[in-house]
């Protein structure tokens, strides 16, 4: 199912749109919701790494928020240099 | 025979680096069964979760059938990671986590927990591989998980202080 939800864009925005459409041969609409959908992706898996990063919440959790897997993750975090969140503290506490 | 109960990303590290042939030599493996979905997520696109649903299947790691009633309220860490700690609360098994907030959680609850790191050093310390293979694993693990170099260094120290160890214990019974 899906709803109607209305948008006011800049100008300039809305001839990117068009004007990348035509060369995807995309409809603008088609273009716009695709855009949007990678766009969220990225933006919640962003948010979970900042939240990671801030050792808010744990790599599990964080692969939960991004809605992606564990697997998926660790190799996303391995790819951007995103270090393990323990700490020298961490092992220090544990050995 | 002690037991390990894995949560979820250790596993997969541990599996990166391939030393699951090592790993029950040390004691039984066990996972919960959230931690056994998220092993086995994203099938298709990982060869470690391919190998890891092997070894559940092979029982090399096993499932356990023990029912989590409540977990813990905290919104910071994984299902996994909860029940894998609510585990070893019940059962009084060793708990193995590569992640600050689990590991945190756990030793506000008793728990003596482990890392993969240190899952490194006790096969280095009961003789399950030796010091050349804890360095080339742990250098493996290190690029994995992006180890900070004073992280790296203190693990690189404490494999040496347990190779000098056991140099001068087998030197003595020589003697």
């Amino acid at each position: 199912m899906t709803k109607q939800m209305n948008l006011r864009l800049d100008e300039n925005l809305i001839k990117e749109f068009e004007e990348l459409a035509e060369q995807e041969n995309l409809d603008r609409s088609a273009l716009v919701r695709k855009i949007l959908i990678e766009g969220l992706h990225q933006e919640r898996l962003n948010f979970a790494l900042q939240k990671y990063l801030r050792k808010e919440i744990s790599i599990e959790r964080a692969a939960e928020i991004a809605r992606v897997s564990l697997h998926d993750l660790i190799l996303k975090m391995s790819q951007l240099g995103i270090p393990s969140n323990l700490t020298m503290e961490d092992f220090k506490r544990i050995l | 025979m002690k037991k390990y109960v894995f949560d979820a990303c250790s596993l997969i590290y541990l599996t990166k680096i391939n030393i699951k042939e090592m790993l029950p030599k040390l004691g039984d493996l066990i996972i919960s069964s959230t931690v056994k979905n998220e092993l086995i997520e994203d099938i298709e696109r990982f060869k470690d979760a391919k190998a890891l649903k092997k070894n559940i299947a092979k029982k090399i790691i096993k499932e356990t059938d023990y029912r989590i009633q409540d977990l813990f309220s905290t919104k910071n860490l994984g299902k996994g990671e909860k029940s894998t700690i609510k585990i070893c609360l019940k059962n009084e098994w060793i708990l193995v986590t590569d992640d600050h907030q689990a590991l945190n959680l756990a030793i506000s609850v008793g728990l003596q927990p482990k890392t993969s790191e240190i899952i490194l050093l006790d096969l280095l310390k009961r003789s399950i591989i030796d010091y050349e293979k804890f360095n080339t694993l742990f250098g493996e693990l290190a690029v994995i998980k992006v180890l900070k170099p004073e992280i790296i260094i203190f693990f690189n120290k404490k494999a040496e202080e347990i190779n000098k160890t056991k140099n001068n214990k087998s030197m003595e019974e020589n003697k």
